[in-house]
C-alpha cells in the first residue's frame, strides 16, 4: 500500500478549521485547570485556619 | 516555588494536546489518525504505575518507621493511580473498537492483566475500610500494598509479554519504541507522559492535605 493511499485526516488539517478544535480543547482544559487552582488554594487556606484554631485552644 | 510542577505539569499537557492534533504521525493502516492516542491513552497507564510505586515506596517506609503520616501519603496515591485507570480502561476500550474492531477481548493478556490489577488494588481499598484500628490498618494495609504492586507488575509487564498479544511490545508485537515511534512522535509523547505524572502529583497533594484536615478535624472532635 502506498504511503499516501493511507486514510489520513488531510483535509481536516487542509481546511484549516482544525484550529478551532485546538483552541476549544485547549480552553476547557485551562478553564478546568484554573478551577483546580481556586479549589487548591481553598483547601490550603481550610488548612491553615484549622492550625490556628488549634492552637487558640491550647 | 513548590507549586513550579503544577505550571509545569500544565504547560506540558497543553502542549501534548495542541502539538498532538497538529503534528505529523506516521501514515499507518489499520491506526490511521487514532494513533494519536497514544499521546493520552498511554500516559494514563504511566500515571498508574508511577503512583502504585510511590504507594509501595511510602508502604515500605511506613513498614520500617511507623509514621502514620507515611501511610496517608500511600494510600493517597494508591487513590490517585486507581482513579487513572479508569480513563484509561475507556480510552483504551473506545481505541480497541475502531482498531481491532472490539470494545474488549479476552484474548488479549493486558486487558485482562488490567482488570485483575484493579481488582487487586479494590481489595486493598475494601481492606483499609475494614479496619478500625490506626496503626493495624496502616501496617496490614502495607503488607498486603506489596503483594499488589508484585501482583499487578506480573499481570500488567510480565505475562503480556509472555504471550501472543495484540498491544505493541508484547508477545512478538512491533512495540512502538521498535520503529513506530518515530522521533516526530516523541517529542510529544514524552512530554505528554511527564505531563500526566506531575498532574497526578499534584491531585495526590490536594489528596492529602483533604486527608490531613480530615484528622485534625477528628482529633479536635476526640477531645
Amino acid at each position: 500500500m502506498k504511503q499516501s493511499d493511507i486514510e489520513m485526516a488531510d483535509m481536516l488539517r487542509e481546511s484549516g478549521k482544525i484550529y478551532a478544535v485546538i483552541a476549544v480543547i485547549a480552553l476547557i482544559f485551562f478553564s478546568i485547570i484554573v478551577y483546580l487552582i481556586f479549589q487548591d488554594r481553598k483547601i490550603k487556606q481550610l488548612d491553615k485556619k484549622l492550625e490556628e484554631l488549634e492552637k487558640q485552644n491550647q | 516555588m513548590r507549586s513550579v510542577y503544577k505550571i509545569l505539569s500544565v504547560i506540558l499537557i497543553l502542549y501534548s494536546l495542541v502539538a498532538g492534533l497538529l503534528n505529523d504521525v506516521p501514515r499507518l493502516p489499520i491506526l490511521n489518525e487514532s494513533i494519536r492516542n497514544l499521546y493520552f491513552h498511554v500516559p494514563m497507564w504511566f500515571v498508574l504505575i508511577f503512583q502504585m510505586s510511590v504507594s509501595l515506596f511510602y508502604a515500605i517506609k511506613f513498614l520500617n518507621h511507623n509514621q502514620l503520616k507515611d501511610d496517608m501519603i500511600s494510600v493517597s496515591a494508591a487513590q490517585i493511580g486507581f482513579f487513572f485507570s479508569i480513563p484509561g480502561i475507556l480510552t483504551g476500550m473506545l481505541w480497541a473498537k475502531v482498531t481491532w474492531g472490539t470494545y474488549w477481548t479476552f484474548s488479549d493478556p493486558k486487558l485482562n492483566g488490567v482488570a485483575m490489577a484493579v481488582l487487586i488494588y479494590t481489595a486493598y481499598f475494601i481492606l483499609r475500610n475494614s479496619i478500625e484500628d490506626e496503626f493495624k490498618r496502616a501496617r496490614l494495609s502495607a503488607v498486603y500494598n506489596v503483594f499488589a504492586y508484585v501482583m499487578m507488575m506480573v499481570f500488567i509487564m510480565i505475562l503480556p509479554r509472555l504471550t501472543d498479544s495484540l498491544h505493541p511490545g508484547n508477545g512478538g508485537n512491533p512495540a512502538f519504541s521498535q520503529y513506530d515511534l518515530n522521533n516526530n512522535m516523541r517529542i510529544v509523547f514524552y512530554p505528554a507522559v511527564l505531563g500526566w505524572i506531575l498532574f497526578s502529583i499534584w491531585l495526590m497533594e490536594i489528596k492529602i492535605k483533604i486527608a490531613s484536615i480530615n484528622k485534625k478535624i477528628q482529633e479536635y472532635e476526640a477531645k
